[in-house]
């Protein structure tokens, strides 16, 4: 068994044999099995596509330089070239191994040799073909790669030999501008024609200063005139090719059309200066700032009063600007705002010269750069604080008066009270005492009600059960019963009534206790009295005054004349009496006979 | 015979004083001195050392009845007043108590229930 026979075929390998000796027969032989041969007139053959050349001495010294063009022709990839020679003919060789001879075969020819020799040589150009496609291939798809990247994002070329002044501008940096890539020649001029006249001069300059004195890659943004008259903005970045003494030779760059970035930021910008004129246009101050204390933003109007610089405004605290109680209760408030989300509180806030501003602030926490912050505005409240003082004020005045009116009353009430009186002690009647003590009876149940009415606070109704058991305790003292000796009986309602009605009530009661309670004391009697007022319908009242049956005919007593007077006259109600073991007067009135005196 | 109680009567009311000093005669006591302003209270009070005073807290004059009885017992010692006024409760009542007063009497009373409190708080 031969040594191909020991190898797979491999006739896709093409061994070319260009000897003219009686080896090409042998050769033939050994190889004929394994590989494709391929044999002809040297100058048709070395044309042809092979993979490895067997060539004798004396071909290889007629042909060199056709194989030697083979060889450069098929770089990088490997075209071998092996040799054929009698031993003595090894000095030949010297020179040429590494360049034209890869390898070498000795004669006599040893199939196994030549088998060995020629598929380590196929072999090496098979991983060099293998490398070279690879290499092409990932060249090709890199490329590709780029290619497809560039188009996607629209990135336009452009490429000016600084020696030659030659320009390459590319599809897409043509296609930003709105022209097909023929419709504009690759020339200096086309690019500086359609810069934006406010552009042109710094843009130009900026590129001969970075081409005259390179440093690193620059980029910058300016305007170039589309096709349809518009501007379009662009965004270049320009980088240098220099040569071997650091001199510039070529300018590389990129073009982005970043038109619709700029738009946004146009929009954006005018947002902003609306947003900025509304708040400068505010008559109050308005500010950001974060939980830090510091400002982030403020209006003019801020600056107007506080007196404070933009520099200084970034500087001082939000705290700093007030002071004692003030200070804690705006660091509340903020703390407050940042839990809940918002807060407001009035305060005094100080001015870089010292002043002080009665402010009403609000505070909402919201987010701004990632930050919690707090948003406001604050509004001079001084002239709201000097009118609640004078409300204030005003309103003390009318306490003050309406508290001597009420005094005067009183007083006037006793001096009437005091005459009488005195009246009384100089004529020396007993009759005339008892008439007196009446009359003073009678001033003393309205002057209560008055009091009463002082005490409501609400200066048009008197509680009437506060008012009649204090009544009912006074004319008992009047009649020199002690409190816990009157043996009173109450049922009053919380019911509140217009001083209007209020004193006839308090009167009738007058006059029907002390009666009885003048009879009973004259008698040495104890007293037990009852005393009621229900309501027994919206407005339908009822009052009640009991006591024992005394031995007078009350019903028909000068007394009871007056209060019949008052009930019918003043509270244009209806009286009855019972007896049934007690005596009780019944007085029906309605609580709607007169309106408020004073709205609430 | 015990001596008659005396009694200062401070009031800037001429038909009061004059109803309190004849009643308050009558009653077996001795009106000691009248006074209508806070100086005439003192000077009365310094010089007939009342065992009463009975005091209107509103008088003729820039200072109070209150003011004048805590003046009068800086001079004389613990003197034995009532006030009678027509204030019934607030910032003067509680001025008023602090001087502890025997009794605060609202007008309009009766004489006659100034002379129980009189009566009761004779030694």
């Amino acid at each position: 068994m031969g040594y191909a026979d020991r190898q797979a075929p491999d006739h896709e390998s093409i061994v070319l044999l260009i000897d003219d000796s009686g080896d090409r027969t042998r050769l033939t032989e050994i190889l004929g099995d394994a590989y494709t041969i391929m044999s002809g007139p040297p100058r048709e053959v070395l044309a042809q596509q092979f993979d490895v050349c067997i060539v004798d001495i004396p071909n290889l010294d007629r042909y060199e330089h056709l194989l030697g063009g083979r060889k450069t022709q098929g770089e990088p990839v490997f075209l071998p070239v092996l040799a054929m020679l009698a031993s003595d003919e090894a000095p030949l060789l010297s020179g040429r191994m590494g360049r034209s001879v890869d390898e070498v075969i000795m004669t006599p020819l040893m199939e196994l040799t030549v088998h060995a020799r020629v598929s380590s040589l196929i072999r090496i150009r098979r991983l060099s073909l293998e490398a070279e496609r690879l290499s092409r291939a990932t060249g090709e798809r890199t490329r590709t790669h780029l290619r497809l990247a560039v188009d996607a994002a629209n990135v336009g070329l452009w490429d000016w030999n600084l020696r030659t002044g030659e320009v390459f501008f590319s599809r897409q940096w043509k296609e930003q501008i709105g022209y097909e890539d023929t419709e504009i020649p690759d020339e200096y001029g086309e690019w500086e024609s359609r810069l934006h006249p406010d552009d042109a001069a710094w843009v130009v300059q900026k590129v001969y200063d970075f081409a005259r004195y390179p440093r690193r890659p620059i980029q910058f943004e300016y305007r170039l005139r589309h096709k349809d008259g518009s501007y379009r903005w662009i965004l270049a970045r320009a980088t240098l090719v220099l040569d071997k003494d650091g001199k510039a030779v070529r300018m590389l760059g990129v073009h982005l059309d970043i038109t619709r970035r700029k738009r946004s930021e146009e929009v954006i910008a005018q947002e902003r200066n609306l947003a900025n004129a509304i708040i400068d246009s505010m008559p109050g101050v308005f500010y950001v700032f974060s939980l830090n204390q510091r400002f982030m933003r403020w209006n003019r109007n801020f600056q107007a009063v506080t007196g404070y610089s933009d520099e200084e405004m970034e500087r001082v605290s939000v705290l700093e600007l007030f002071r004692g109680s003030d200070r804690e209760l705006i660091a509340r408030r903020v703390a407050q705002a940042v839990e809940t989300g918002q807060a407001d509180a009035e305060a005094t806030l100080m001015t870089k010269d010292g002043r002080g501003i009665a402010y009403y602030f609000t505070g909402r926490r919201i987010e701004l750069e990632g930050r919690i912050c707090i948003i406001g505005m604050g509004l001079d409240i001084t002239k709201r604080k000097l009118a609640e003082e004078g409300l204030k004020s005003s309103l003390r005045d009318k306490e003050i008066l309406l508290q001597e009116l009420y005094h005067r009353t009183k007083n006037n009430m006793q001096v009437i009270s005091a005459l009488l009186e005195l009246q009384a002690a100089l004529s020396g009647s007993e009759e005339a005492r008892r008439l007196v003590a009446d009359s003073q009876s009678r001033i003393r149940a309205m002057a209560l009600a008055h009091e009463k009415l002082y005490q409501s606070r609400d200066l048009s109704r008197v509680n009437m059960r506060e008012y009649l058991i204090e009544l009912t305790q006074l004319v008992a003292a009047g009649r020199g019963v002690p409190a816990d000796e009157i043996g009173a009986v109450f049922d009053i309602g919380e019911i509140s009534l217009l001083i209007d009605l209020a004193i006839p009530c308090g009167l009738i009661v007058n006059e029907l206790l002390s009666d009885y309670l003048q009879s009973a004391v004259s008698l040495g009697k104890g007293t037990r009295i009852d005393i009621g007022l229900r309501r027994e319908g919206i407005h339908d009242l009822m009052l009640t005054v009991g006591h024992e049956c005394g031995d007078t005919a009350e019903s028909t007593s000068p007394t009871a004349g007056l209060v019949s007077r008052i009930v019918r006259h003043q509270l244009h109600g209806s009286m009855r009496a019972e007896t049934n073991g007690r005596f009780q007067w019944h007085i029906g009135f309605r609580d709607d006979l007169y309106s408020e005196r004073v709205r609430q | 015979m015990r001596p008659s109680p005396s009694v200062l009567i401070v009031d800037d009311e001429a038909a009061i004083v004059m109803a309190l000093e004849i009643t308050l005669e009558a009653s077996g006591f001795s009106v000691c001195g009248t006074a209508s302003s806070r100086d005439e209270a003192v000077t009365s009070a310094v010089q007939c050392r009342p065992d009463f005073i009975v005091m209107d807290i509103r008088l003729s004059g820039a200072s109070d009845g209150i003011e004048a009885a805590k003046e009068i017992r800086d001079r004389i010692g613990l003197t034995r007043i009532i006030f009678v006024t027509g204030y019934s409760e607030g910032e003067v009542k509680r001025r008023a108590m602090e001087q502890n007063p025997i009794a605060y009497v609202v007008k309009p009373f009766q004489i006659a229930e100034l002379i129980r409190i009189l009566n009761a708080n004779r030694n």
